[in-house]
């Protein structure tokens, strides 16, 4: 009887690999945008950027509105930063049902057609990927719970390989801050400067309080 | 040669040190080495040479190697000798530690150390954070680090109760540019568990970047200052903490890559000898001779590259689970161990994997572990582990006793871990039953010589006393639920921006951790900073709708004072604790780092009057009231919010 | 879809099938999943409807049979767990086509995680009565073949394309062998279940590392399973043997 083989691929070690950063890391798949523009993701929209991920879909309701709408209160403080050295992407949990103009529909709906900001959807597979590499727990009900990987918002910083989440129902001010711990780093005068800044916060609110509290 | 042309020197070697603040390490200890003869001049400054790299003499970053976790390259079993980390040598650190933040010559904003002027520090200690190579086998090229003071584990600093102490951490890690692993230059470090004020217990978002320093004030002092008086109340006593990183969401990481260490506090019952002195309880006591720190982590390696394994990281994701165990910075060592009681001080720094621990003899059966203390603190009277294994989470530290006396010299006796590492060469069982894999080190039983401290006497049947049973003011609950795919304690999300909690300074609690997840494989060894508390009851939810609990009896382990509570799924643990002697910002997190990082982590206040923490709390309500969530505090009979 | 539409002759369906498996990942492999939309909800009750239609309108034939088996040996590695894979065999007459997707041991005895080598999944074409093993055989329509093909090729895909979901071979093995063998029952019941869902009665997944978990669960639906087994009497004899040199399919990048 023939035998004919069925797969192909293997993988184990890697003993002599590249070094990491996000190349490896960053699938580079390729998406449509709200506006029907095909990019790939890691070359064209996060390599050396600063960059926010959420996933969605166009017809969730309740938490996905609310983090969209979060997410446009977070795009007004960062201002003239969005667009220009902070980007923000948002990822259909659902390529199947949500295609560029769905997306589209959705952003209008909840006023995120904003410069900077783009809706993003793809094969299932390629988005499978991403889903988690940027959002896994590694933990398999918790992965299989698209609900669950809608949770959090993901931050990175491409040129300076960091990678952080928010909550993105903590307070504004948290999120700003942990969008803020992967702006590029200060030179030691900016430190100490902010610093020095910060101790004044801080002698004010224990002057006031008693206590710091919110510094 | 003088001390002063070794200065010189010193400062020429290190021209990009352009730091405007404390970058007088070399010199500083140079002072101190001169007390010592000049010999100890020109070794100290080669030591430092080697050890200070960070800026004078740059090492390479690692060249990491991708993405797929590697199979660590082999490693022959025993061929290290057990390293004991240093005693920390106290020094004298200059700038001189301020009450106030000391911000014009680097220091990190802080508000002022609380009750500075009563205990003022006797003893420093700095611990620089840098780069160092560390090598974990004989077989295996050194990797890179990031460690406190050029060495994995950290020198150990060796206190005592009453003399209060200070810790300088200064933050010499690599920037970005230069920088190739996982971790994060920025540091902010926690005596765990240290009854610790505020600004000075590692608050997860004070960290501060590389060129700052800050100054950690321990005063050493039993908890119950306010109460007892003097040094507070003794039977609060702990004696094995540890110190590690706490950034916020990079704790896994900057831990992973080395930055923690342990710390002692001695006190009269615990002297730090072995001498009948009034009050001790003649535990065995010579740090590094008979009180060993044996200091848990795991690790995975890359293949040589570049003159070294590096351990592997990818930039991104979480520590990794290792494939290699090891103890005290080396992978399988082995301990010659004289026929007597040794005190051994078990301690997981995780990031997040758990050891179930046993002595095993060469003929497979398990030998007796007699556990003294819990989580630094003594248990009322010792219990013997003889047939169940010793499970210590991530932050637990244990302190047992192990009778070498009942072995023959000559033979070995095995520390086993319940599950298998990798050791990639075939060897056979070291003992009747025990895969070579499961072994963490082997301890090798010789003879007393006659310089060797002699045994000391029975362990005592009573310990200690317990302190008197808490009686809490209120009672609270902490509910971890997972909603709507947000991970939530008591219905929002983690910001350490927001307090969640407030107790009043002097007052007591009862706390429920429930962890409401409906999840399998959920486990989550909880933390709670500042004070030990005691678990009341373990329940268990057998059903839902109704909730119907299953109580659990304690393990022995749980019935004495701790400060890291494992939590399993659908568990709720009752414990009660006390908040005293100091104010401010406080957390609890689950200590798997990983969790840590993500989500698990509860900010909690101490505040010192009835009126801001009815402020506070009617603060707290409120904004639960406009998030939709039902209030946390009720009107108690005297109108407080309680 | 790959399936051979009812009133069709056989002979063409299998034609059919035997150009479209060569055809593969490229194209077959994404009209499977588009289709099939795996994990992300599988949208459409319509195209779910087509595979159950099919399923249910599949006749066996004699000259051609399917088995999905699960095999696994424990103790091979450090930690005591082993290989653990999901293995297809379509046979015919003449072919057999035969692949295997999970853990197994490469020449170093090192995990490594993709295509099995034909000399380790040669082991399990007959049963052992050996402890450290575990073989569940099932015999099964020609629509679950194509829908099980269809998430196997999806794994290889995953691996030829660096493109795992889980950086631990040992998470994205569970999810292999959970996705494999719930596919069975999407049309009814084929086989008793056990949840791998690492929910709260998922004592497996609880008391068990993630090495060990496909093992552990392939003894579990085995042991559920007993009556569903195929024995080596009820097996073509060719297929219970190692072959010669086997021809491996034309691979499509």
């Amino acid at each position: 009887m023939n035998r004919r083989e069925l797969f192909s691929g293997s993988i184990g070690e890697c003993a002599a690999c590249p070094g990491q950063a996000g190349a490896e890391l960053i699938p580079n798949v390729a998406l449509r945008t709200h506006d029907d523009v095909p990019v790939r993701f890691y070359d064209d929209l996060v390599k050396g950027k600063q960059v926010i991920i959420n996933m969605m879909y166009a017809h969730c309701e309740g938490f996905c509105p609310m983090i969209t709408s979060r997410l446009v209160e977070i795009h007004e403080e960062l201002g003239p930063r969005m667009g220009r050295d902070v980007f923000m992407y948002s990822i259909t949990l659902k390529p199947e049902e949500d295609d560029p103009a769905a997306l589209k529909g959705f952003a209008e709906m909840h006023h995120a057609l904003l410069p900077g900001w783009k809706f993003l959807t793809g094969a299932a597979f390629d988005i499978e990927t991403l889903r988690f590499a940027l959002f896994r727990h590694d933990h398999i009900k918790l992965d299989l719970d698209l609900q669950v990987h809608a949770g959090r918002l993901r931050i990175i910083n491409d040129s300076i390989n960091r990678w952080l989440h928010v909550a993105p129902m903590a307070s504004k001010a948290t999120v700003l801050q942990h969008i803020a711990w992967a702006d590029p780093p200060k030179t030691l005068a900016q430190r100490m400067e902010d610093n020095r800044k910060q101790q004044e916060q801080i002698d004010r609110e224990v002057e006031r309080f008693g206590y710091r509290k919110v510094i | 040669m003088s001390q002063f042309e070794a200065d010189e020197n010193m400062h020429a070697q290190d021209p990009a040190d352009s730091s405007p603040t404390e970058g007088l390490d070399r010199r500083t200890v140079l002072k101190t080495g001169t007390l010592l003869g000049a010999a100890a001049v020109l070794t100290s400054k080669k030591s430092l040479a080697q050890s200070v790299p960070g800026t004078s003499s740059p090492l390479t970053p690692p060249q990491l190697c991708g993405v797929t976790p590697p199979v660590s390259p082999a490693t022959r079993p025993f061929l290290d000798d057990l390293p004991i980390p240093p005693p920390a040598i106290p020094v004298i650190l200059n700038p001189a530690p301020t009450k106030a933040a000391n911000t014009s010559h680097g220091e990190a904003a802080r508000a002022s150390h609380q009750r500075w002027d009563e205990f003022r520090p006797f003893l420093n200690y700095r611990m620089s954070a840098a780069p160092s190579l560390h090598t974990h086998h004989a077989d295996l090229l050194p990797s890179y680090m990031w460690t406190f003071n050029g060495r994995y584990p950290a020198p150990t600093p060796l206190n005592f109760y009453g003399v209060p102490s200070l810790v300088r951490f200064v933050n010499r890690l690599p920037e970005p540019a230069q920088n190739t692993t996982f971790g994060v230059n920025e540091i902010t470090v926690h005596l765990h568990n240290g009854h610790t004020a505020s600004e000075s217990d590692g608050f997860a978002a004070d960290f501060f970047a590389t060129g700052l320093f800050k100054d950690n004030h321990y005063a050493n002092v039993y908890a119950g200052v306010d109460d007892f008086g003097g040094i507070g109340d003794p039977r609060e006593a702990m004696h094995t903490f540890w110190f590690h990183d706490h950034r916020a969401a990079f704790t896994a990481n900057n831990n992973y890559l080395g930055l923690n260490g342990m710390y002692i506090v001695y006190d009269s019952k615990d002297p730090g000898h072995e001498l009948p002195t009034p009050g001790s309880l003649r535990l065995p006591g010579y740090y590094g001779i008979t009180d060993i720190p044996l200091i848990l982590t795991d690790k995975r390696f890359c293949a040589a590259a570049n003159g070294r394994n590096e351990v592997f990281q990818v930039v991104g994701r979480g520590a990794p689970g290792g494939d290699k165990w090891v103890v005290n910075g080396k992978i399988q060592p082995k301990f010659k161990v004289r026929r007597r009681k040794y005190r051994f001080r078990i301690l997981n720094t995780g990031p997040a994997k758990p050891w179930n621990l046993s002595l095993i003899r060469p003929n497979g059966t398990q030998a007796p572990i007699t556990v003294v203390a819990v989580d630094a603190n003594f248990v009322a009277s010792p219990f013997v582990l003889t047939d169940r294994p010793l499970t210590v989470e991530v932050a637990m530290r244990y302190d047992v006793i192990i009778d070498f006396a009942a072995f023959p010299a000559g033979t070995s006796v095995y520390l086993k871990e319940a599950t298998a590492q990798n050791v990639g060469v075939v060897v056979a069982d070291p003992a009747l039953g025990l895969p070579i894999g499961n072994v963490l080190m082997r301890f090798d039983v010789v003879n007393r010589e006659l310089l060797f401290p002699p045994d000391t006497p029975a362990l005592p049947a009573v310990l200690t006393q317990m302190p008197d049973p808490i009686v809490p003011d209120a009672t609270f609950q902490w509910n971890f639920t997972l909603v709507d795919g947000r991970f939530l304690i008591n219905g929002l999300e983690f910001d350490h921006n927001r307090v969640d909690h407030v107790v009043l300074k002097g007052s007591a609690e009862e706390w429920t951790l429930a962890n409401d997840v409906a999840a399998g494989n959920w486990s989550h060894p909880v933390h709670i900073h500042f004070e030990e508390g005691r678990i009341l009851s373990r329940r268990v939810r057998v059903s839902q709708n109704p909730d119907v609990f299953q109580d659990l009896a304690l393990l022995p382990e749980e019935q004495g004072r701790r400060d890291v509570y494992p939590l399993l799924p659908q568990h709720r643990v009752v414990m009660r604790m006390r908040f005293r002697d100091f104010v401010g910002r406080y957390l609890m997190h689950c200590h798997n780092m990983n969790h840590e990082d993500a989500f698990m982590m509860v900010r909690w206040d101490i505040v010192d009057s009835k009126q801001e923490l009815t402020r506070r709390r009617q603060e707290i309500d409120e904004r639960r009231r406009l998030a939709g969530l039902p209030p946390q505090y009720t009107q108690s009979k005297n109108g407080g919010l309680a | 879809m790959l399936i051979a539409p009812a009133g069709q002759g056989i002979e063409q369906g299998i034609d059919m099938m035997r150009a479209r498996s060569r055809a593969r990942v490229s194209l077959g492999g994404l009209v499977l999943l588009l289709c099939l939309g795996l994990l992300l909800g599988r949208s459409g009750m319509a195209l779910a409807a087509d595979a159950c239609e099919a399923e249910s309108q599949w006749v066996a034939t004699q000259t051609q049979r399917h088995f999905m088996v699960l095999a696994g040996r424990s103790d091979v590695f450090y930690d005591r767990s082993g290989p653990a894979f999901v293995m297809l065999i379509k046979a015919t007459a003449e072919t057999a086509d035969i692949g295997a997707i999970g853990i197994y041991a490469d020449d170093v005895k090192h995990p490594r995680f993709g295509a099995v080598p034909a000399a380790t999944y040669e082991e399990f074409l007959s049963e052992s009565r050996h402890a450290a093993e575990v073989m569940l055989r099932l015999e099964i329509s020609g629509p679950q073949y194509e829908r099980v093909l269809g998430i196997l090729q999806s794994w290889d895909r995953r691996v030829r394309e660096t493109a795992l979901l889980y950086p631990d071979i040992a998470m994205d093995n569970i999810l292999l062998v959970k996705q494999a063998t719930e596919e069975l029952n999407r049309c009814g019941t084929t086989i008793a279940a056990y949840a791998l869902d690492w929910g709260l009665e998922d004592e497996i997944s609880e008391h068990n590392s993630a090495r060990r978990i496909p093992f552990e669960y392939f003894k579990r639906l085995r042991q559920l399973n007993e009556s569903r087994h195929v024995p080596d009497a009820a097996m073509p004899g060719a297929l219970l043997t190692a072959s010669d040199v086997p021809q491996n399919l034309p691979t499509k990048e």
